[in-house]
């Protein structure tokens, strides 16, 4: 009783109201002016949505960045989409087990002519061999304790062999990129994005990174041009890029490949930006673009993406051939909030 | 194969596809912790197939069609993800339970632990011992869809009522050869209403040599050995053909008797003579006249001999033939009424016979009996007939031919292949098993192959094929173009 009165003297509402108030986020808290008015969209489950037509249609022209037109190039070159996909599929004592899974398809004179499925291929992380990769001490622990991480590293080096065996063995040909050319932390001593860029030189590939989002709000606010721009278009915006990311290879730039579909960033290794536009001429001329979006790109990301079956295979494979022992699990979080 | 599902008296297993299972097995659901087995019967198959399994083959078939595939899949997972999606749901129904001691008992109001069960298939000689079927006179009726020989017993049939029913050319009348041959074989004493003249070669093999029924078989043709004193007949028979067949009204049957009474006291009870005095006799002209007509449809018949002690009698061919014997009654060459009249004429005198114990019981097959039988009678041969000893097999390719009442009596019911659906819900809605079975099993039954219901089962369904038996074929359609 005593201590009842004693919580009750001691922490009240006003108290903790008054609390909040010295904490940092409180100038954060005041949402109401500058909320009043603006344009919004509401977003769900972290996916990057965007708003059509861009963010500010009132934008003067004076932002506005020239808009060079994309021609397709009638010349038939062979464009080789890569994609991964890569999924924590258990958990053992001493570290975890990941899938893999990769798409290769190539497309010539708008056709796709063939496609390489690879996978799912296992991957057991622990501690110890962690330790015997080439990761950095630092890297090494981040990986072991974040799935989201180590997903990320085995999803580069594997697109890596494969593009570096691509701009390898490919003359005169694309190989596109899922995502914007920039070295990662993970990349490879023997594969790295700056081996696979100095083979396309060598070769006369083209090497082209197209990400589908930027998280960055200033490109979507300079491309309005590109927007209403009626044909296939590229705007160089290296300069932003440039200063707000390091290691970016390539011209950065923003294109649209058919009116009304969306704008990607597009990083593109070439000697100067009418040979960027010539590049993506090729591809206009050689990858179907459904969408605007390269076939090869997509259909890479289908071949590569786990079905339901092949994850209960690969499930099935692990307790047959390693002869484990399936322990019962629980669902800490749903037992504590209940199944609403 | 694990229990997935439970919905009324159907229980749904997972399988997978190198699990051969086919519609009509039997499988035991041994559930370990309480001690307690099911009996289920398969009865469909269908895919699992969830929402994500239809995308994967939707986008796997779009990604193949688009262009050639090049694999590299060193853990061989794709053949493992191949069998999750052809992993198939076994529907099958309930059909009793094995109690502690073995023994078969009709309790299912439990459910099988999901964990615990283990679910194997029953073979038929497992099943026929948990049924305890037995008897001393086996019948090899084919073989299961595993290819186990399969017997029902003589014994099952007798004093039972019995329906093969099945479309055109599905295997019937095979499988009525197949019993009226055992049957013979056993020594009894078979009649069939032959209307195809399908079963005169039953006494000859395919290569026309005589078969193991040689001379037990007596095939009647009206006009030939089917012919009958009037004596033989009697006065019952006689009356139910006036009756029944030739609707004769009553005055002008009372004549008939008075004339028959005066030429049976004066020993001349013959066709020559009834003629003479239906026309000699002194009567009202309007009934004269009636039994004129009547007179010269029953001499035109062929079936009356004139000649006094020189007709067929049932009980010297069976006692001829101690041994059993198959009598054919040819019904292909007359014509409606006259087939009428020869049903009536035969089972009237085979039910006298009986009634007097000068016959032993008979089995009765009647092919598309419909054709010449009304359906007042059908009570009559499935009720009082049984109990004289006349036991029925009907054999109809028209299940809404015969009527509800026999469907209520049957006994046993040897169902072939049916694509109709009105058919299939007749014989669903009449017969002893549910609904679902029946459709599901009867409708992809290849033919010859027939699902067997009632006691010869022990209530308990069972498919098999029924094999091909050593006997002449007869009663081919004649056709215009020569088959080469």
């Amino acid at each position: 009783m005593n201590a009842q009165l004693n919580l009750e003297q001691n922490l009240n509402i006003k108290t903790l109201v008054s609390m909040l108030k010295m904490n940092s986020l409180d100038s954060f808290m005041n949402i109401g002016s500058p909320l009043k008015g603006r344009d919004i969209i509401f977003t769900s489950n972290d996916n990057v949505r965007f708003p059509i037509g861009g963010w500010d249609k009132n934008m003067s022209k004076q932002n506005e960045i020239p808009v060079n037109r994309i021609v397709p190039v009638l010349e038939s070159t062979i464009v080789g989409g890569v994609d991964s996909t890569c999924l924590k599929i258990a958990e053992t004592a001493d570290g975890s087990i990941y899938a893999i899974k990769c798409g290769v398809v190539f497309c010539l004179s708008l056709d796709i002519m063939v496609h390489f499925r690879i996978g799912p291929l296992l991957l057991y992380l622990t501690d110890d061999s962690l330790r015997s990769s080439e990761l950095d001490s630092r890297l090494l622990k981040v990986v072991s304790y974040d799935a989201e991480m180590a997903r990320r590293m085995i999803r580069i080096n594997m697109e890596r062999i494969i593009q570096y065996e691509l701009s390898k063995v490919l003359h005169n040909s694309v190989i596109l990129v899922d995502g914007s050319l920039k070295d990662s932390i993970f990349e490879n001593r023997q594969y790295n994005l700056s081996k696979i860029t100095e083979n396309c030189l060598l070769n006369r590939n083209i090497l082209l990174g197209l990400g589908k989002s930027t998280k960055y709000k200033i490109l979507d606010k300079v491309s309005i041009g590109l927007r209403s721009f009626r044909d296939p278009g590229l705007i160089d915006v290296g300069f932003i890029i440039k200063s707000l990311v390091r290691n970016t290879l390539g011209y950065n730039t923003m294109v649209k490949f058919a009116k009304n579909t969306l704008i990607m960033r597009a990083d593109i290794v070439a000697s100067s930006i009418p040979d960027a536009i010539f590049s993506l001429g090729k591809i206009m001329g050689n990858d179907p673009l459904p969408s605007g979006y390269p076939e090869s790109l997509s259909m890479a990301h289908h071949i590569s993406s786990f079905s339901s079956s092949e994850i209960s295979g690969i499930k099935v494979h692990l307790l047959k051939k390693y002869d484990l022992a399936e322990l019962p699990a629980h669902n800490p979080r749903q037992e504590i909030l209940g199944s609403l | 194969m694990n229990i997935l599902s439970k919905n009324g008296n159907e229980l749904v297993l997972l399988g997978m596809k190198n699990e051969i299972i086919h519609k009509g097995d039997y499988l035991l659901v041994d559930d370990k912790k309480l001690d307690r087995k099911m009996i289920l019967q398969v009865f469909d198959e269908d895919y699992l197939s969830s929402q994500n399994l239809i995308e994967d083959i939707v986008k796997d078939e779009i990604i193949l069609a688009t262009s050639e595939e090049n694999v590299h899949d060193p853990l061989n997972i794709s053949s493992i993800s191949k069998e999750v999606r052809d992993a198939k749901l076994v529907r099958t129904k309930i059909r009793s339970s094995i109690d502690v001691s073995g023994k078969i008992c009709s309790n299912v109001s439990w459910i099988p632990s999901r964990v615990y069960s283990s679910v194997t298939k029953l073979s038929i000689e497992e099943m026929g011992i948990l049924l305890n079927r037995n008897g001393n006179k086996s019948i090899d009726i084919g073989k299961s869809g595993h290819g186990e020989k399969f017997q029902i017993y003589a014994e099952d049939l007798d004093g039972r009522l019995n329906i093969i029913t099945g479309k055109k050319e599905s295997g019937k009348s095979h499988l009525s050869k197949l019993l009226i041959k055992s049957l013979v074989e056993y020594g009894a004493f078979v009649l069939v209403f032959d209307l195809n003249n399908e079963y005169g070669g039953l006494a000859l093999t395919r290569k026309d040599e005589p078969s193991s029924l040689r001379d037990r078989v007596v095939v009647l043709e009206p006009g030939s050995l089917l012919r009958f004193t009037l004596d033989y007949c009697g006065r019952f028979t006689m009356s139910n053909i006036l009756k029944n067949i030739l609707e004769t009204p009553s005055t002008s049957i009372r004549e008939f008797f008075r004339i028959w009474d005066k030429l049976e006291r004066t020993n001349t009870l013959n066709m020559e003579s009834l003629g003479q005095m239906i026309n000699r006799v002194s009567m009202n002209e309007l009934v004269r006249e009636a039994l004129i007509s009547r007179y010269h449809l029953l001499d035109n018949s062929g079936l009356f001999s004139e000649t006094i002690g020189h007709g067929l009698q049932f009980e010297k061919i069976i006692a001829g033939r101690p041994h059993g014997a198959a009598m054919i009654i040819s019904l292909n060459r007359v014509s409606g009424i006259i087939r009428r009249m020869i049903v009536e004429l035969v089972l009237s005198k085979l039910v006298d016979l009986l009634e007097k114990h000068l016959i032993p019981a008979i089995f009765l097959f009647a092919e598309e009996a419909h054709l010449y039988v009304g359906e007042t009678y059908w009570d009559d041969i499935i009720t009082r007939m049984r109990h004289f000893g006349i036991f029925t097999t009907f054999i109809t390719n028209q299940p809404d031919a015969l009527g509800e009442s026999i469907y209520r009596q049957v006994d046993n019911i040897f169902l072939f292949n049916f694509l109709n659906e009105s058919d299939l819900e007749k014989i669903s809605r009449v017969s002893l098993i549910d609904n679902d079975t029946i459709k599901s099993i009867v409708r992809t039954l290849p033919p010859g192959q027939c699902l067997m219901v009632g006691k010869v089962v022990r209530d308990l369904p069972i498919v098999a094929t029924v094999p091909s038996i050593d006997l002449k074929t007869l009663g081919a359609t004649k056709k215009f173009f020569p088959v080469s």
